[in-house]
């Protein structure tokens, strides 16, 4: 019986950070990308890849494990995210919010979320301020959230990849673009296993992930992960 | 001992769905009946029963889906004639009302007088509707429990002697379940037996539910004898501007007062048993309404009774007054009987309410920014496409009612597509049938609504087409966006088909997707819509329609992007 109490209060304990580090738990999958192996409360993270490389992917990834354990996030700006393979990449959608079409206050109203929601995803409509993007971060800060922009070379809107790479484009353009990012994240690469000539169904992809960061992270490194991941 | 006529009309919803009296019906809602027709409990049919069970009893049982918002607005005519006899009207689900008879008696010569005005009144309320036949009861007591069961009769009850009315009857009817089990089992099983109980040993043995259960049998009535001057604070009140001419926005300024006024409520330690919502137009017109319940009404349920109210108003109809005239510019809730809350411990150190209650506010705020439909809240369910297999609706808003049972599982997989190598995700083991012609998972992550046109080529550059058998014409190795770039194709797989709605010519949809994978490493879902695209809209035959796609015609959409 004390063990069944106990696991009450655990489960009622949850979704609260842990006291010392004040860190939101990751699959393990894609913990080996974030400093501390957890999204880091008050921090910003920007992630950048062109479309197609696996960036939408890569977020709900990393979305999953809070909102199974009862943090509330939110999706803005992101008219085509798809909710099936944000099922299969194991959210719950149930504490997942969607704001597909912030319009032009899209500013004010990330700010709205930051202040109650745990994790607020964000795909700006186009170029962003710095003043913007500080206000943005100062105010993840001081609320404890965790602000994922999705960088702006990511298009939801049908447009092809360029077929040139961009060799040159990396995340320290992005910590460029986003002033007062904490982390950023550029993927690329990637091959999808599974499909030949005419036979076959895409089952997994490998993405190689190039992570720079401020203070712990400061050096970028490049990782590589299976999404969908093994187990 | 205040006196109440009581307006009772059993199996409401059935009576209103238009099913003729002689033919078995009921209403399910998520695979439990929850009323059903005179006829139909001939046949063995009860309320509670699984659908399966109910129509084993009765094998030519009609099924109806359960509508509250047309059950409340129909039933808006009816008290709308019994307010007629008196201002006040109480609500307590649509079905039953009561009022007091105090005055109205007293004008109208006698109680047996009042109720045969009121039941005439009723009558014609109902033929209007299109109801014949006995479909209300009313009766009058002392208070409102012994009224409903006086309505039950039709008969009225002379003052005092609820006690010796109500001894026989059996202890289900207190609609207490978990008590009136128990008691069974004791050997008390009429409310006479109860009512000779020692009142505090009852209470001890019980609790509140006990003490309630033995003053209903008594015939004291759930509800103190005097009412006390309301308390003009427990109330809430909104202005709307611009004024509001749909039910909706209404619903959504009535959810911030619902919340404000169960705060107040629950500051004091009260929950509203009681509630008057009072609405108003810009052209000064009001319509109030009192609702009561049995239970204390949360939040969510004040603002399921103005939706009703509304909807019942705005519709309009009924005899005499109509729609309201203009907008609607001010709203208010009042709580005008409480009862003391049960209340909930919130864990020292906040935990999962606490944050809950705060992303619910938030998204509220959001809300109120951008528009209720701004912010959804989205569900999977069954499928072929990765679009046609999510339902979205704005956040807050309870699910639609579940046709039958609980919802399918969330992730379906078809046979012989568990496992693999290295599939993630929530893996279910095909509990439901699987759906042929979908594509296997993972799913896109960016899925374009609308899809965009593409076109895709083989290597000698003509179009590349799908047969009616779902055979590629070519090898897909160039795709582009109309008029756009071309990208080379590396590898490709398909085609799935699927035809949806075979067998409705005008809804037929045929379909064939396949999965491409560009020499840049992106990966795309293309569909191939048949019969779709310019030149699909000749009909050389009725073999061969314009749907079908037979003649090879079609085209190319991008559905998603495997980002």
């Amino acid at each position: 019986m004390l063990e069944t109490s106990l696991d009450v209060l655990d489960a009622q304990a949850r979704p609260l950070s842990l006291a010392g580090e004040q860190l939101l738990e990751v699959s393990p999958a894609v913990a080996d990308l974030l400093p501390g192996r957890g999204l880091r409360r008050g921090a910003t993270m920007v992630v950048g890849g062109e479309q197609g490389r696996g960036t939408t992917s890569l977020v709900l990834g990393l979305l999953a494990v809070p909102t199974a354990t009862g943090s509330w996030c939110a999706a803005l700006g992101l008219p085509a995210l798809g909710a099936v393979a944000a099922e299969e990449l194991g959210v719950d959608l149930a504490h997942l919010a969607l704001v597909p079409a912030p319009g032009r206050q899209w500013t004010s109203a990330t700010a709205a979320l930051l202040d109650g929601l745990d994790v607020v995803v964000v795909r700006p409509p186009g170029p962003v301020s710095p003043s913007d993007a500080r206000r943005l971060s100062a105010r993840a800060r001081s609320r404890r959230s965790v602000l994922v922009v999705l960088g702006s070379s990511l298009a939801g809107t049908g447009k092809w990849p360029g077929s040139r790479h961009d060799a040159s484009f990396g995340p320290r353009q992005l910590a460029e673009a986003w002033p007062g990012a904490d982390l950023c994240l550029v993927v690329g690469g990637g091959e999808w296993v599974g499909l030949g000539a005419g036979f076959g169904r895409l089952e997994g992809r490998r993405l190689e992930v190039v992570v720079w960061g401020r203070g712990a992270a400061a050096r970028s490194s490049r990782h590589l992960l299976w999404l969908p991941a093994a187990g | 001992m205040e006196r109440f006529l009581a307006v009772w009309c059993p199996d409401w919803p059935v009576s209103i769905s238009g099913a003729p009296p002689d033919v078995p019906a009921a209403v399910v809602a998520s695979g439990r009946v929850t009323a059903c027709s005179a006829a139909a409990r001939a046949s063995g049919v009860a309320t509670g029963q699984r659908r399966r069970e109910a129509q084993a009893h009765c094998p030519g049982l009609v099924v109806l889906r359960p509508d509250p918002s047309r059950e409340a607005r129909l039933f808006e005519e009816v008290v709308r004639a019994v307010e007629a006899f008196c201002p006040e009207v109480e609500v307590h689900e649509p079905g039953r009302c009561a009022l007091a008879t105090r005055g109205p008696a007293r004008y109208f010569g006698g109680e047996q007088a009042l109720l045969a005005t009121v039941g005439d009144a009723v009558e014609r309320a109902g033929s209007q509707l299109g109801l014949h036949g006995s479909w209300w009861r009313a009766g009058v007591a002392d208070g409102l429990f012994t009224a409903f069961l006086a309505a039950h009769q039709g008969m009225v009850v002379p003052a005092g002697s609820s006690a010796a009315f109500l001894a026989h009857f059996p202890v289900e009817v207190l609609g207490i379940p978990s008590l009136s089990g128990v008691l069974t089992r004791l050997g008390i099983g009429t409310l006479g037996q109860l009512a000779a109980l020692p009142g505090p040993l009852v209470e001890a043995r019980f609790g509140p539910e006990g003490a309630l259960a033995l003053r209903r049998a008594r015939g004291s009535g759930d509800r103190p004898a005097r009412r006390g001057p309301r308390r003009p604070d427990l109330a809430a009140r909104a202005e709307l501007d611009p004024p509001a001419e749909r039910s909706e926005a209404v619903a959504f300024a009535a959810r911030g007062l619902a919340e404000e006024l169960g705060g107040k409520l629950a500051g004091e330690g009260l929950a509203c048993t009681r509630l008057q919502v009072t609405v108003e137009t810009e052209h000064g017109e009001r319509l109030a309404r009192v609702w009561c319940h049995d239970g204390p009404l949360a939040p969510p349920a004040m603002v399921e009774r103005v939706r009703w109210q509304l909807d019942a108003w705005l519709k309009g109809g009924g005899r005499g007054d109509g729609p309201p005239t203009g907008g609607i510019t001010a709203l208010r809730l009042a709580a005008d009987e409480t009862m003391p809350a049960g209340g909930q411990q919130l864990g020292l150190w906040g935990g999962v309410a606490e944050s809950a209650g705060r992303a619910t506010r938030v998204l509220a705020r959001v809300q109120g920014m951008l528009g209720a439909g701004a912010v959804m809240a989205a569900e999977v369910g069954g499928g072929r496409s990765p679009s046609a297999r999510v339902s979205v609706r704005p956040w807050g808003e309870a699910p639609p009612p579940g046709r039958d049972g609980p919802s399918p599982p969330l992730l379906l997989r078809g046979p012989g597509l568990l496992g693999g190598p290295g599939m993630g995700g929530r893996l279910v083991a095909g509990e439901l049938p699987p759906w042929p012609g979908s594509v296997p998972s993972p799913s896109p992550a960016l899925v374009f609504r609308p899809p965009v046109p593409v076109e895709l080529l083989d290597a000698d550059g003509m179009p590349v087409r799908v047969s009616s058998r779902g055979a590629t014409s070519g090898a897909p190795a160039w795709v582009s966006e109309a008029r756009g770039e071309r990208v080379e194709v590396v590898a490709w797989a398909g085609p799935w088909v699927a035809d949806e709605h075979w067998w409705d010519p005008a809804a037929r949809l045929r379909q064939a997707r396949l999965q491409v994978v560009t020499a840049a490493g992106a990966a795309y879902l293309l569909n191939w819509r048949y019969g779709g695209g310019p030149a699909g809209g000749h009909a050389s035959g009725p073999a061969s329609g314009p749907a079908s796609g037979l003649d090879g015609h079609g085209e190319w959409l991008m559905e998603g992007c495997y980002d």
